[in-house]
């Protein structure tokens, strides 16, 4: 019954997407490394915002203070990072435009040059802000959280360089410092966003509930969460830890728990706790080859979660 | 894999050293809207999305796509020019020497940006039918569209179409133009290719070096001839087969001279018809092709050995004419063993199928030519390893540079401003910077893609037809018999090179 599910789910994701899906795909390779592995990606900062309060591994955050001036170079340690966002990026914007806008037309929405305009973003783990700045230049009012102060600000000095450079008005691009957990805290903060991205965040996260509980407080009534994360199978397992920590020594042994790998069945209840209705849920596979992303039939180690959040 | 490629219309290449008469220069005419003079001059420290270095053809239509793509319009474009011009009403009554054969995907790229409405208030004529021969065999190959209904291409003057393109761009109000030269440097692309051969090890190691690398989100900084300084997000090298784009971007060029000259020139006929064939023969010197421009006058290219083309300027008026009917009618140079060779194979054709016939049209009579209208230009064969650096993309002649044969170098000028303009749209519509390699880099794959193989064929025909060799003249003109007779197949050839 659930294969079965998941199999429809996948055939309609591959038509909602294919469209844009065509010219990444490079569906060659089989075998898949999640990208977090050999970018060194946002798994810390990850850690260190959602852990335990006052948990901050100080090893770690050196690591990542030495790694924040990375961000940018595109060819660099983030280059996965930054291929992902031919797939994410899309995937907020149609999912966006499909579940939470009135319906429009097909030219309307090929010709429309800011989709997010007037919409609130919040990036969790916004890193250097390789998500918040394509976010914003399609129009929307991003705010980037990220609890290590050098990659907030590295991406808050990125982005007012490329603003200075923009020769078309653009949203804006907030960041700051904080936990998920803190910012929720804030008085302005509750059913603040139109959309609440966690893109290769919640797999570090200790308390899932609690995690998704505060991104619930955040989101507007009617609005989007979009997830991206990776599996616990036995396939992750092998790619992400075995593959990236051991054999090719992409980052450190014992960054990553597999015990904290999130499935996509946990995800949904949890979201589904939380008020959201989970709406579409698709495999991805990086190809170290081309150092692509594509869309993956399999959802074993990477994979990306679409919920709406109930109106009542 | 050569023959899908075998198709034949002809067209003059623009060389820059050509018009040397004073009379062509009267009517070389490079239109710019009047609007437009006022802010010809871009300010000091503004910068635009996209600057496009060289306005011809292939850079006027890349700014007018640019500029007139939803998503894309919001973007501000500069079109660096040194030439000047004045804007045209209505067509000259000359027609120019050099003309293109504008393939039906041209046509519908300059239809989506209002461009070929503009050709059509100007002049062109179309091309029905297209009959390609030889002069060693009887072989032929026709190319026809659907009984005549459809067209196989456009004949397009080069002023016309330029002219049009200019127009169109006077009318965006996103493009500016300069005219004047500018300096800039362009950000290597060594250190992405580098890096992507890399093993994982090198990537891991990268973690800790720090590099003195320029920053990739710098943009290009341009100085003008004026003094002014610019930022753009994007350059694009449409400057001609001589690139100072490409020399500044330092990528490998593979190039030669065919040691063949193009001769072109206005003819006329000897009466009025309908004129809608283009005519290709293939002689042991090389291609003559004559294209038709109205009822009365067609378009010669002819290109052949750079001796021969020296010979055939220096002749008279009428002497010229003699050699181009010669070069159209003779018959002496038919090779007998692979004449026969030809004619067993063709009662092979007509027993499988008897309706084909090779309906052989008789090509005009030439008795006119167009006072100071003949002109010769080298022909030369080029092109690019890598079309895209950091913020760079290299469109039309600048990339590639091909044999005027099969009339293709323009379109696929063309083609590349539609693949560019595909990839920067997508870039855009992800939010993602137009100037990012990793967008462009897909241009570069698609539009090489496209190009290599045509280069490859159109190479590899005109050395085929340069030989008299028995077996070689046999086996070409049983291809092009057979592919004469095999409907798909030319179809198919139709349509690739229809781009």
């Amino acid at each position: 019954m659930h294969a079965k599910r998941t199999v429809a789910t996948a055939r309609v994701c591959r038509n909602v997407f294919h469209f844009y899906s065509h010219n990444g795909a490079t569906p060659l390779l089989a075998f898949t490394v999640s990208r977090r592995y050999i970018s060194g990606g946002t798994a810390l900062d990850a850690d260190v915002s959602y852990g335990q309060a006052g948990a901050r591994d100080e090893g770690e955050h050196g690591f990542f203070q030495k790694m924040s001036g990375q961000w940018w170079k595109t060819d660099g340690n983030f280059q996965p990072l930054h291929a992902m966002n031919r797939l994410r990026v899309p995937l907020i914007r149609d999912s966006f435009l499909a579940y939470c806008s009135p319906r429009i037309d097909a030219e309307a929405y090929r010709n429309n040059a800011v989709p997010f305009a007037g919409t609130k973003i919040l990036d969790v783990g916004c890193g250097g802000g390789i998500l918040s700045e394509p976010l914003a230049r399609l129009g929307g009012d991003v705010t980037g959280i990220d609890m290590v102060a050098e990659n907030v600000r590295n991406a808050r000095a990125h982005w007012t360089k490329s603003l200075s450079r923009r020769p078309n008005p653009v949203g804006s691009v907030e960041y700051s410092c904080s936990t998920l957990e803190e910012l929720s805290q804030e008085e302005t903060s509750p059913l603040l966003y139109d959309i609440v991205v966690c893109s290769e965040v919640v797999e570090h996260v200790k308390d899932l509930d609690g995690f998704i509980s505060a991104v619930s407080a955040v989101v507007k009534p009617g609005g989007l969460v979009v997830v991206t994360t990776i599996n616990r199978t036995v396939v992750s397992w092998a790619a992400a830890i075995v593959g990236a920590e051991y054999a090719m020594r992409l980052v450190p042994k014992g960054t990553h728990h597999y015990g904290k790998f999130v499935t996509p069945e946990e995800l949904g209840s949890k979201l589904r706790r939380y008020a959201f209705d989970v709406r579409l849920k698709h495999g991805m596979r990086y190809s170290p080859l081309s150092r692509r992303w594509s869309w993956a039939m399999s959802d074993a180690v990477n994979y990306a979660m679409v919920a709406v959040k109930n109106v009542n | 894999m050569f023959v899908r490629l075998l198709w034949f219309c002809v067209v003059a290449v623009i060389l820059n050293n050509f018009l040397a008469s004073s009379k062509m220069l009267l009517h070389r005419i490079r239109p710019i809207h009047l609007r437009r003079m006022l802010h010809t001059r871009p300010q000091n420290g503004s910068t635009y999305d996209v600057v496009v270095i060289g306005g011809g053809l292939v850079g006027a239509c890349a700014a007018c796509a640019i500029a007139s793509t939803p998503t894309l319009n919001t973007s501000r474009v500069l079109v660096i020019e040194p030439r000047e011009s004045k804007p045209w009403t209505t067509a000259p009554e000359k027609f120019s020497n050099r003309v293109y054969s504008v393939a039906p995907g041209t046509k519908k790229l300059l239809e989506e940006l209002n461009v070929w409405k503009i050709v059509q208030k100007f002049r062109y004529r179309p091309v029905k039918r297209l009959q390609v021969w030889e002069s060693a065999t009887d072989a032929l190959i026709v190319f026809q569209n659907d009984g005549l209904a459809k067209n196989v291409s456009y004949v397009v003057e080069d002023e016309v179409l330029s002219a049009s393109l200019w127009t169109r761009l006077g009318q965006l109000d996103s493009v500016d133009v300069y005219h004047g030269t500018a300096k800039y440097t362009i950000p290597s692309r060594s250190r992405s290719r580098d890096s992507s051969a890399s093993g994982p090890a090198d990537a891991a190691s990268g973690l800790e070096e720090e590099t003195n690398e320029p920053d990739p989100d710098d943009l290009v900084k341009l100085t003008l001839s004026t003094g002014e300084k610019i930022e753009s997000r994007l350059l694009i090298g449409a400057d001609g087969f001589n690139s100072a784009v490409r020399k500044a971007m330092g990528v490998k060029y593979l190039s030669w001279n065919y040691d063949q000259k193009g001769v072109v020139a206005t003819l006329h006929l000897s009466e009025a018809q309908e004129n809608a064939v283009g005519w290709q023969r293939f002689t042991s010197t090389g291609p003559i092709a004559i294209l038709p421009l109205n009822e009365t006058k067609s378009s010669l290219v002819w290109s052949t050995s750079s001796d021969e083309a020296n010979r055939l300027m220096r002749l008279s008026d009428e002497e010229f004419l003699d050699a181009v009917n010669f070069a159209m009618w003779d018959d002496s140079g038919k090779n007998g063993a692979a004449q026969a060779a030809l004619k067993t194979l063709e009662n092979f054709f007509t027993y499988l199928r008897p309706s084909i016939t090779l309906t052989r049209q008789i090509p005009p009579t030439l008795t006119g030519i167009d006072q100071g209208s003949r002109a010769a230009f080298p022909l030369g064969l080029g092109h690019a390893t890598q079309y895209v650096a950091p913020r760079v993309a290299l469109i039309g002649d600048s990339a590639h540079r091909i044999h005027p044969l099969a009339g293709l170098g323009v379109n696929l000028g063309f083609s590349d401003v539609a693949v560019l303009r595909r990839v920067i749209q997508e870039a855009a519509h992800n939010g993602e910077d137009i100037g990012s390699l990793r967008y462009l880099l897909d241009y570069e794959r698609d539009a090489q893609r496209r190009v290599v193989p045509i280069m490859a064929a159109v190479d590899g025909l005109n050395r085929l037809y340069s030989t008299s060799w028995s077996p070689a003249v046999t086996l070409r003109s049983a291809g092009l018999n057979f592919v004469n007779a095999c409907d798909p197949l030319k179809r198919q050839i139709m349509r690739r090179a229809s781009l």
